[in-house]
């Protein structure tokens, strides 16, 4: 035991390296940290974990339609098959394209395999960004970075930012933290939508400006309608198996400041909070097949458990 | 202090904190209460200075290593030693410097020291991320909102401290600390 003595005077020290460890310590020298955290982590999922639960049982994230279960079923049945029409459209233009351009003959493998693992929110990531989810998957599930996370049916929830071997840290999309994402309004069921870059607001909504178009026809302006479905389309920042995949729908739309001829528009998930899902879909995709040019083809999920 | 018993609870308190958070937040303005700071708090009005002084760095490491600090951009997480730590070494510092004209065995002083403490602490989290965001620490951080939210979270942590205060006091003779409760009925020497 330490005599109290010597416990007062080693205090100043120990404030002063806490100063130099918090203020000037550049961060690509704390990555020793990262493995105290991780078990830190560990520590209280015991604790955390059921509260979690219990408080996103109370109090869970909803779906901003009532229906039953097997509604429900047969909307994610259609919402799946949508989102892989969308996509093999959308691949099927991107490849088209390139043929062209290159005129020469892509020999395209069709099926991308996809595994998809439910894992559970066990609790809050950050207390300095709200919202920000800590999952209970890992590296031994086949998680790394860039891993696309789903709630309920298709709804894009948010990417893996970081991994461990049994926890990983995702950032929803409507977390401030998560930044610009690109998207398609779409307008019918083709891949013709007009494209957007969604903000995060902080509200649990998504706000951007629409793309200005004008009908071809009759050269009138095609404007964003309040209900239409708004994807994901932003080969930049998310991998090719999370395009089209659906971030909400339109809740607003608005002219933009300085510009009354185009429209800004206000885009919330279909899940009233995805900050308060209790559960998240983790879509994994076979190493390098995100690089591919192939449409998805999604397996039957498998349920994660255990303790982290 | 029996530093075992409160890692025991500093542990539980630890749990709440990261599963209830998000939970109990209100709205989605960012405010939700602090149970180790109101653990803290207890423990800076029981406890000797040095002992209160200790328990904020440990707590305050503690909430470092458990939450993390998202980059921009969706670029990843990072752990960072320290702000916690700090910030709950000069929230403890200033409780400590008030307690003493507070009645320490009522729930609503525990409250109040709370809330001004959280103030403290979360003026000195956004001195230091404010910080190093200007030294271009590419962090996911907006003052503003933070300095709101710090408020909120101020208030809230302290009418959770008030709920905290009936059950942590009783709990004094476990975690080592004077029983403030023991003279109301106790022989006074």
């Amino acid at each position: 035991m330490i005599p109290p003595t010597h416990l007062r005077r080693i205090l100043p020290f120990t404030i002063g390296l806490l100063v130099i460890l918090a203020l000037f310590t550049p961060i690509r020298y704390l990555d020793w940290v990262g493995w105290f955290g991780s078990l830190s982590q560990r520590l209280v999922a015991p604790i955390s974990h059921p509260l979690s639960s219990l408080a996103r049982w109370l109090a869970p994230a909803g779906k901003r339609v009532a229906d039953d279960d097997a509604v429900r079923v047969l909307e994610e049945s259609l919402e799946e098959v949508k989102s892989q029409m969308l996509r093999e459209m959308q691949e099927n233009a991107r490849l088209q394209r390139l043929i062209d351009e290159l005129n020469v003959v892509v020999s395209v493998n069709p099926k991308q395999a996809i595994r998809q693992v439910y894992a559970p929110v066990y609790g809050s990531a950050s207390d300095m960004a709200s919202g920000v989810l800590s999952v209970r998957a890992g590296r031994r599930e086949g998680v790394e970075q860039n891993t696309v996370a789903t709630a309920m049916g298709l709804q894009l929830l948010g990417k893996v930012v970081s991994v461990t071997d049994r926890t990983c840290t995702v950032v929803p999309i409507t977390a401030k933290a998560s930044g610009q994402v690109g998207a398609m309004v779409m307008l019918d069921n083709s891949t013709n939508g007009l494209f957007c870059r969604l903000e995060p607001t902080g509200n649990g909504t998504l706000r951007g400006q629409a793309e200005h178009r004008r009908n071809n026809a009759t050269a009138a302006p095609i404007e964003p309608v309040i209900g239409q479905a708004v994807r994901l389309s932003d080969t930049d920042r998310w991998p090719r198996s999370a395009q089209m995949l659906i971030i909400g729908t339109v809740e607003a739309v608005e002219p933009a400041p300085g510009q009354p001829l185009r429209s800004v528009i206000t885009v919330r998930p279909t899940v009233a909070d995805l900050t308060r899902v209790s559960e998240v879909l983790l879509r994994i995709s076979a190493p390098g097949e995100d690089s591919k040019p192939s449409s998805a083809v999604a397996a039957p999920p498998s349920r994660q458990g255990g303790t982290p | 202090m029996n530093w075992l018993a409160f890692a025991a609870v500093a542990w539980v308190f630890l749990g709440l904190e990261k599963g209830l958070r998000d939970a109990l937040e209100l709205g989605s303005t960012g405010a939700s209460p602090s149970f180790v700071f109101g653990l803290l708090t207890f423990i800076a009005i029981s406890a000797q200075s040095t002992t209160a002084l200790w328990a904020a760095i440990a707590l305050g490491l503690a909430m470092d290593l458990v939450f993390n600090v998202p980059l921009q951009g969706g670029a990843g997480t990072v752990n960072i030693p320290g702000p916690h730590a700090l910030a709950y070494v000069l929230g403890t510092q200033f409780i400590l410097s008030l307690r003493g004209v507070m009645v320490r065995r009522n729930p609503l002083s525990m409250g109040f020291l709370a809330l001004v403490g959280f103030l403290v602490c979360s003026a000195t989290l956004l001195a230091i991320f404010t910080t190093k965001a200007t030294l271009g620490v590419p962090i996911e951080w907006d003052a503003t909102r933070k300095l709101l939210e710090g408020l909120g979270s101020s208030l809230y942590t302290g009418v959770l401290a008030t709920l905290l205060g009936l059950v942590l006091i009783p709990l004094a003779p476990f975690l080592g600390l004077p029983s403030h409760q023991q003279r109301r009925f106790g022989r006074r020497a």
